[in-house]
C-alpha cells in the first residue's frame, strides 16, 4: 500500500480502493494517527453535484514520504481519472450504443474551439466574450466530469473586473487543466467502446 | 407523446437532454432565442425548457416575450443554468419560471420529475 484515501462527506462511497490506494469513510480520529505526509485540499473538488453538498477532502499517507508533489499529482490525477469515469459511466447510462462517443466528440470540440477563441481574444477589450466563451467550456466540462475545467471556466466566467494578467493566467491555468483531460476522456471513451 | 421545446445554445446539452427524454417526449430542439419564438409560435409545445444563458437574446427575455403573448402565455416553462448560485432558483421562479434546473444535469430523475409536474 502506497497510500491512504479519506474522504469526507458524501463521496466517502463513490472511491473505489484501487491497487495503489486503500479507500476509507473519514472519521474525526482518523488522520491523527495517521501523521498523514501529504494534505490535498483542491477546490476543484468542492462538489457541485446535487447530490453531493461537501467538499472532497483527501488525505493520503505515503510509506516513501521525501516527495509529498510526487504524491499530490498523483492524487490529483486519480482524482481527475475517477470523475471523467464515473461521468462517462453516467452517461452510458442514460444514451444509446454511440451517445457516449457523440458526447465526449461533440464537447471536446466545443472546449477547444472555444477555448482557442479566447486565447485569441484581447483581455481587456474582449473580456465580456472571454467570459461567455468560459461560460460555455463550464457546461461542456461538467458533462464530461471534468471538474477541474469546469472550475477553472467557473472562474474566470466572474472575471469581468479582474486585471489582464489574472485573466491571462487563469487562461493558462485552463489551457493546461484541458490538455491533462483531453487526453484521459479519449482513452476512457475508447475502454468503453470496446 | 408531449412536446417539449428544448432551447439550448450548447449542441452536447441538447444531446445530453434528448437522450433524456426522447424515449417519454417528441422534442423540438432550438440554438436560440429568436429560433425558438419562431418554432414555438408555429409549433406550440406542452412545455419548454429554456437555457438562461443563452447568446443574444438571454432566456429570460425570452420567457418575457412568451409571456407577454397570449398565444404562448400559459405555457410551463423550466429554467436550465449552469449559473448555480445562492439565490439564482428564487430570482427565475420570481421572474416567471415554473420550475429551474441547474446544469450540469447529474440526476436525470430531477428533470424527468421536474417534467412530470408539470405536464405529467
Amino acid at each position: 500500500m502506497t497510500a491512504l484515501f479519506y474522504t469526507l462527506g458524501p463521496c466517502a462511497s463513490c472511491l473505489p480502493a484501487s491497487p495503489d490506494w486503500e479507500t476509507a469513510p473519514y472519521s474525526p480520529d482518523g488522520p491523527r494517527h495517521l501523521r498523514p505526509t501529504a494534505l490535498v485540499v483542491d477546490a476543484a473538488y468542492e462538489s457541485q453535484a446535487a447530490d453531493s453538498t461537501l467538499p472532497r477532502i483527501v488525505i493520503a499517507q505515503t510509506s516513501d514520504p521525501a516527495d509529498p508533489h510526487a504524491l499530490a499529482a498523483r492524487v490529483r490525477d486519480w482524482l481527475i481519472r475517477h470523475d471523467v469515469e464515473q461521468a462517462l459511466s453516467r452517461l452510458r447510462r442514460i444514451g444509446k450504443a454511440d451517445f457516449v462517443g457523440r458526447m465526449v466528440h461533440l464537447a471536446s470540440a466545443g472546449i477547444d474551439e472555444h477555448l482557442a477563441a479566447m486565447l485569441a481574444a484581447d483581455p481587456v477589450a474582449a473580456r465580456l466574450s472571454i467570459c461567455q466563451h468560459a461560460h460555455a467550456i463550464k457546461s461542456s466540462a461538467g458533462n464530461l466530469g471534468a471538474r477541474i475545467v469546469q472550475r477553472l471556466a467557473s472562474e474566470i466566467e466572474q472575471s469581468r473586473d479582474w486585471p489582464s494578467a489574472s485573466v491571462e493566467a487563469k487562461l493558462a491555468q485552463l489551457q493546461q487543466a484541458w490538455a491533462m483531460v483531453k487526453p484521459l476522456l479519449a482513452a476512457a471513451n475508447m475502454e468503453s467502446a470496446t | 407523446m408531449k412536446r417539449i421545446a428544448v432551447v439550448e445554445d450548447n449542441e452536447d446539452n441538447r444531446l445530453l437532454v434528448e437522450a433524456i427524454l426522447s424515449d417519454s417526449y417528441e422534442l423540438d430542439q432550438y440554438a436560440s432565442g429568436p429560433e425558438a419564438l419562431a418554432g414555438i409560435r408555429a409549433t406550440p409545445p406542452d412545455l419548454v425548457l429554456l437555457d438562461i444563458s443563452l447568446p443574444g437574446m438571454d432566456g429570460r427575455e425570452v420567457l418575457r416575450q412568451l409571456r407577454a403573448d397570449p398565444a404562448t402565455a400559459h405555457l410551463p416553462v423550466i429554467a436550465l443554468t449552469a449559473h448555480a448560485m445562492t439565490g439564482d432558483r428564487e430570482a427565475l421562479l420570481g421572474v416567471g419560471f415554473d420550475d429551474y434546473i441547474s446544469k450540469p444535469i447529474l440526476d436525470e430523475a430531477l428533470l424527468l420529475d421536474a417534467i412530470a409536474k408539470l405536464i405529467g
